[in-house]
């Protein structure tokens, strides 16, 4: 099975994630209003760091050799897209957030965690019977 | 509460990204840990198209079979002719239909350091402050105090599971390392969930 070295490394990556969104603020309803609804662009400015800073560390490892995701437009690109916006700003959260929340103590997560596990299920139903959309996933 | 400015902010998001892939072998992503999660216990087998083993992850659970179907001979002989690296691995990814048994329990416990991370950064900043809905001044002005203020977390949380799924991907894997690897379709879905998140903020903002 998992060896107790990996399954370590995994545990701390996730702590680490957490911390970073936390105390950037990512876990604040408030804040994440403020970022869309533009009274405030911390978050915004935030998130346009991150990427600018990741761009250029995966530009470097992709002239190492280093293979990346590749994400191409597909069916669900902007429908999905769509749906998780309006998530996102109703409850505050996406997938990673709602976990965090959690452990900050905020139990209203709790209900925002079950929403989503409702929703990715009812989805992954939805696409089996009718839609036959591909299967993409962020997993690579 | 005082939270990091944008500069140190984005450095250290960008930071911890990098450090996952050396911590997990492997970019963050939290959507597809939850699809992983929800296709096991919908009894689910896992198949080619959604293979989510990293090349690494993938050479260790070919040993372990190896290991089990031949024996220890089997892997000095390997180890003799020198094992496969990690990009060959790749390759092999391509055309090997194994399920990998440690991919859920392996996104279970990455859930469980995100929950514990947030217990951590709350106590760091001695912010554990328990509440049954969520913190926010502006969030209980907008959804009141009592059970009212937990429909925007179901609904919302219900349109984040689908769209996150089906989009394939959430504000990390597309945001983030996809954003950042330049990658189209995820600059289409970004550029999506920020502009119906802006609209949505704004529109609450007139309506409630």
């Amino acid at each position: 099975m998992i060896g107790p070295m990996r399954a370590l490394g995994v545990f701390a990556a996730g702590i680490l994630f957490a911390m970073a969104l936390s105390r950037t603020g990512f876990t604040s309803w408030d804040e994440v209003h403020g970022m869309f609804s533009f009274s405030d662009l911390r978050l915004t400015l935030t998130f346009g760091v991150s990427v600018t800073i990741l761009a250029i560390a995966f530009f470097i490892a992709k002239k190492k050799g280093a293979r990346l995701p590749t994400r191409e437009i597909h069916k669900g690109s902007i429908l999905g897209g769509v749906l998780f916006g309006l998530g996102w700003a109703l409850s505050g959260a996406c997938p990673s957030i709602a976990l965090v929340q959690l452990g900050e103590a905020q139990f209203g997560a709790l209900w925002t965690f079950a929403g989503i596990f409702a929703g990715n299920w009812a989805y992954s139903v939805a696409q089996d019977r009718w839609l036959k959309w591909p299967r993409v996933s962020c997993d690579d | 509460m005082e939270y990091l400015n944008f500069v140190v902010g984005g450095a250290a998001l960008a930071a911890v990204v990098l450090s996952h892939w050396f911590l997990a072998g492997r970019l963050p992503a939290m959507s597809g840990r939850y699809s992983t999660l929800i296709d096991r216990l919908r009894g689910k087998k896992r198949t080619d198209d959604d293979f989510d083993l990293s090349p690494e992850e993938l050479l260790e659970a070919m040993k372990e079979l190896t290991m089990e179907e031949f024996g220890q001979d089997a892997m000095d002989a390997m180890d003799a002719e020198g094992a496969p690296d990690a990009s060959s691995g790749g390759a092999v990814a391509a055309t090997a239909t194994l399920t990998a048994p440690e991919a859920p329990s392996l996104g279970l416990i990455y859930m469980g350091g995100m929950v514990a991370g947030g217990f951590l950064s709350a106590l760091m900043v001695g912010a554990v402050t328990p509440t049954m809905t969520l913190n926010g001044v502006r969030f209980h002005e907008l959804f009141g105090s009592g059970m009212t203020s937990v429909i925007p977390l179901v609904v919302g949380g219900f349109f984040v599971g689908i769209g996150t799924r089906m989009a394939g991907g959430c504000t990390t894997g597309h945001g983030l390392c996809g954003m950042g690897a330049l990658q189209l379709g995820s600059l289409v879905t970004t550029m999506s969930f920020f502009g119906v998140g802006i609209a949505t903020a704004l529109l609450l903002g007139v309506v409630l």
